[in-house]
């Protein structure tokens, strides 16, 4: 059992978008889409303070994770042993109720495979090595290993304070990417690009009105069957009855 | 004319009725009949797999432990969408066979037929909740082939089985952007849901409810006595009395000439060979499906055997000959269908001997070819047509004597054919 | 594409179990065309009043083996690569004979068998009954009795061509120029016993 997370340290962070790049070379995702993402910030004025900064995203790997209970298939999972929010493939159809779901547009459909692409922390390679971007950091300001391990880097970095995550009163899934730098920086990352909650219109429509109306609708049918074939039993044969 | 049609029919005096129980009258052709079993096949997987994808808190409909039971059986989720997929995708495929074929003589009357809905029907509406919910003594309206209720359903399910096929092909295959895959699942789901609550109604109505019951059987033998037509589908019993909108009987077409049949088997084999690298077989069937059963009952011992081991494979049934088979006998029934012939039991044989006699010759036959197949480890269809294309020396050989053998005992067993 | 796909593109099994399916159901579809539904017509070959068996037979070696040696030739299609029944020539003989006797008197072979059952004819369900016997006596008697009996007269050649060291070419021309010469006879032959 393990629980992995990662930090990011805004204040290392130069904004080369190495990371990117080397994430691209691993996954070969299409062009134009991203695992991984720097959005420069700034200078902008916030709180009276003047902030540059870059806000380098992916996927949170969430607590609670909100494209978990959208994917109807269950292609999206939490997996238990790593804490890591996996794709099977194999199993997605490609509707993007998840990507809808991400408050941080982690999510995309990968318009080769039409299927949902995303940051799995570079599953394949763990236990060999770090996560791509990790690894070609050149400012090591990408920090990856086990939360629940008191003993590993990620956890000692924790410690030091100072870390943030992407979450306001209203959304807060619990992500496990950490940020490390002065609080503007983090405020003004979260004022800019705001997690959001969302809900398709389609998705809304299937879980409030589609499924109550299915499962109460043949439910209606079965139990009127049923009711019938009993007062049919009470009754007796009536095939003869028809007969003047 | 029509005012005759619409009346209502009389009641029948007992010589009457006896007479029409003793009756046959055909309701239903067989293609239909194999239709709706083959229907009840698909709707059955692709329910239970279908219910068992959906398993997100938010949509499932299904409770948790239902689902996990179907996962058991089917190992990984993977496999389950794939099932749901690959048996979609052959319902459609027989279904759009169907359309295209049966268009003229079945699928445009019946839609007809369903869409058209008389006072008669809305009457029988009536008359049925009567008798099942308040218990009346009834007298139905005279129906068509299709009840009020039957044309209820049919509506549904001619309306949504196209959504369905639609919304599904358009999922599995990623045909629309994922803005439109979106809607697409629900209305697949929703369809689906429509259908399903008519369901239990209709597979009450046939399985538990007696007076219906006949029904039930008709779609089995596709026949029905003239009484349960007389009393159930007057206006289609009247419509057969009298010759009237009977859809003509199609000329049966002739067997292709031997030259043509020859050349056609002969792409078919070629196609089999360029696709899969493996000829065509017949016998190889008939051993696995022997092993299979056999294998229920004794599966280590089978395995082990030393001649049968090495047929049983993976699964015995997962296997390019059994699929061969179960492929031979779709294409056969398509021909039949195409041809116009019929389907009819039947007992062919020589003048000399009898019925009897044949199918105790027939016996024997194929205890003979049966056990000479597995000496020469294949038959017509895989030594003496796959192997003599490709020029085995086994297949010539086993052609050659095939017709020594057969001229011989022709010669000796003169009777058996003349 | 070369051929054979499953086997060059590496399909899955599954893939495989479709296009058995589809296969089958050509072939089906061909078989019961023919007229291969009715023993009488089958059985007809060896009584000489109809040689549909013989024509069909023949007609389907010579095209299936003039479109294989063509795509062969072209490189369409690895004729290495092709699966073939092993070489136990004596097995093939006394099998082909008893399978020529088995036939007279049940007036089907296998497959047409099921192409005549799912017709609805009771011979056939017969026979397919027998079949299901008489492969049954083999594999219950077979480590007792009849070990080895499919495995007699080994060579090693898969084939005539590798047999003979003559073009595959050839050999269709040889088998075309039976056809040519044989249907001539056997269609005067059956107009002469159909009569009967």
């Amino acid at each position: 059992m393990a629980k992995y997370g990662m930090v990011i340290d805004l204040d290392r962070c130069v904004g080369c978008q190495a990371c990117m790049l080397a994430c691209k070379a691993q996954w070969q995702t299409p062009e134009d889409y991203f695992r991984t993402w720097v959005k420069h910030i700034g200078p902008i004025q916030h709180n009276d303070e003047l902030v540059l900064t870059s806000f380098v995203g992916q996927c949170n790997h969430c607590d609670n994770p909100p494209c978990v209970p959208a994917c109807p298939t269950q292609a999206t999972f939490k997996d238990t042993d790593t804490g890591i929010v996996l794709v099977n493939q194999e199993l997605c159809i490609g509707c993007g109720y998840c990507v809808e779901a991400c408050p941080y547009d982690a999510r995309f459909i990968n318009p080769v495979t039409q299927k949902v692409d995303k940051c799995d922390f570079c599953f394949p390679r763990l236990g060999r090595e770090e996560p791509a971007c990790v690894k070609t950091c050149i400012v090591s300001a990408k920090i990856f290993g086990d939360l629940e391990d008191s003993n590993s880097d990620i956890s000692k970095k924790l410690k030091t304070g100072n870390t943030f995550v992407i979450a306001t009163k209203k959304v807060n899934p619990g992500p496990n990417v950490y940020y490390k730098g002065r609080r503007k920086n983090v405020e003004a990352i979260i004022k800019t690009y705001p997690p959001k909650k969302k809900d398709t219109l389609p998705a809304k429509i299937w879980s409030n009105v589609l499924r109550p109306f299915v499962i109460l609708g043949a439910g209606a049918t079965f139990v009127g069957s049923l009711i019938a074939y009993m007062f049919q039993i009470n009754q007796g044969e009536k095939e003869e009855e028809n007969e003047e | 004319m029509r005012n005759e049609i619409l009346e209502q029919y009389l009641p029948l005096t007992p010589e009457e009725k006896e007479e029409l129980k003793n009756k046959k009258i055909k309701k239903h052709h067989v293609a239909t009949v194999f239709l709706h079993w083959f229907n009840l096949f698909v709707w059955i997987t692709e329910l239970i797999t279908g219910a068992a994808l959906i398993v997100s808190i938010n949509y499932r409909f299904i409770p948790k432990f239902l689902t996990d039971i179907v996962d058991g059986v089917y190992g990984t989720r993977a496999n389950i969408i794939k099932t749901h997929i690959f048996v979609g995708v052959i319902w459609a495929f027989v279904l759009i066979l169907y359309a295209l074929f049966g268009w003229r003589r079945y699928l445009k009357p019946t839609l007809k037929q369903i869409f058209f809905i008389t006072k008669d029907d809305i009457d029988w509406l009536k008359t049925k909740f009567e008798e099942v919910a308040l218990n009346k003594k009834v007298h139905y309206p005279p129906q068509d082939s299709y009840n009020g209720g039957q044309k209820l359903f049919a509506q549904v399910v001619a309306i949504m089985v196209p959504v369905i096929i639609v919304t599904g092909f358009i999922m599995a295959f990623h045909l629309l952007p994922p803005a439109l895959i979106r809607w697409a699942i629900i209305i697949h789901f929703g369809a689906v849901g429509l259908v399903v609550m008519g369901l239990s109604v209709h597979i009450y109505m046939a399985l538990l409810y007696p007076p219906e019951q006949e029904g039930f059987f008709g779609m089995i033998t596709g026949y029905i006595s003239e009484y349960f037509a007389y009393h159930h589908h007057y206006k289609f019993w009247r419509k057969k009395k009298k010759g009237l909108d009977a859809p003509p009987e199609l000329e049966p077409k002739k067997d292709w000439g031997p030259i043509f049949a020859g050349i056609f088997l002969g792409v078919v084999l070629f196609f089999s060979y360029y696709l899969t690298g493996f000829g065509l077989g017949a016998s190889g069937f008939f051993q696995r499906t022997l092993i299979a059963v056999l294998g229920a009952f004794a599966p280590e011992a089978v395995k082990a055997h030393p001649y049968m081991g090495h047929y049983w494979g993976v699964y015995p049934l997962w296997n390019f000959l059994v699929f061969m088979g179960f492929g031979l006998v779709g294409g056969t029934l398509a021909a039949m269908f195409f041809a116009h012939h019929k389907f009819r039991f039947r007992i062919e044989r020589g003048k000399n001997i009898t019925d009897i006699q044949r199918l105790v010759l027939s016996v024997i036959g194929g205890i003979i070819v049966g056990f000479a197949t597995r000496i020469a480890g294949g038959c017509t269809s895989s030594q003496a047509l796959s192997g003599g294309a490709v020029f085995s020396p086994s297949g010539w050989i086993f052609m050659l004597a095939l017709f020594a053998g057969g001229y011989l005992a022709a010669f000796i067993f003169r009777r058996f054919w003349k | 594409m070369i051929g054979p796909l499953y086997k060059i593109l590496g399909w899955s099994h599954g893939t495989l179990m479709l296009l058995a399916l589809i296969i089958g159901f050509f072939f089906g579809y061909a078989l019961y065309r023919s007229g291969f539904y009715s023993s009488k017509k089958l059985a007809g070959v060896f009584y000489l009043y109809d040689f549909a068996v013989y024509k069909v037979i023949f007609g389907g070696i010579v095209s299936a083996g003039l479109l294989i040696w063509l795509s062969s030739t072209i490189g369409l299609l690895k004729f290495d690569m092709l699966t073939f029944h092993p070489s136990y020539l004596l097995s093939s003989l006394i099998g082909g004979f008893l399978f020529g006797i088995g036939f007279v008197f049940g007036g089907f072979c296998p497959g047409t068998s099921l192409v005549s059952a799912v017709t609805g004819s009771f011979d056939a369900m017969a026979f397919i009954l027998g079949i299901y016997v008489g492969i049954g006596i083999w594999d219950i008697g077979y480590s007792w009795l009849f070990k080895g009996l499919n495995h007699l007269g080994k060579i090693k050649e898969k084939t005539l061509m590798e047999l003979w060291n003559i073009p595959y070419i050839v050999l269709i021309i040889i088998a075309f120029v039976i056809v040519v010469v044989t249907f001539p006879i056997v269609m005067k032959v059956e107009k002469k016993f159909k009569d009967e």
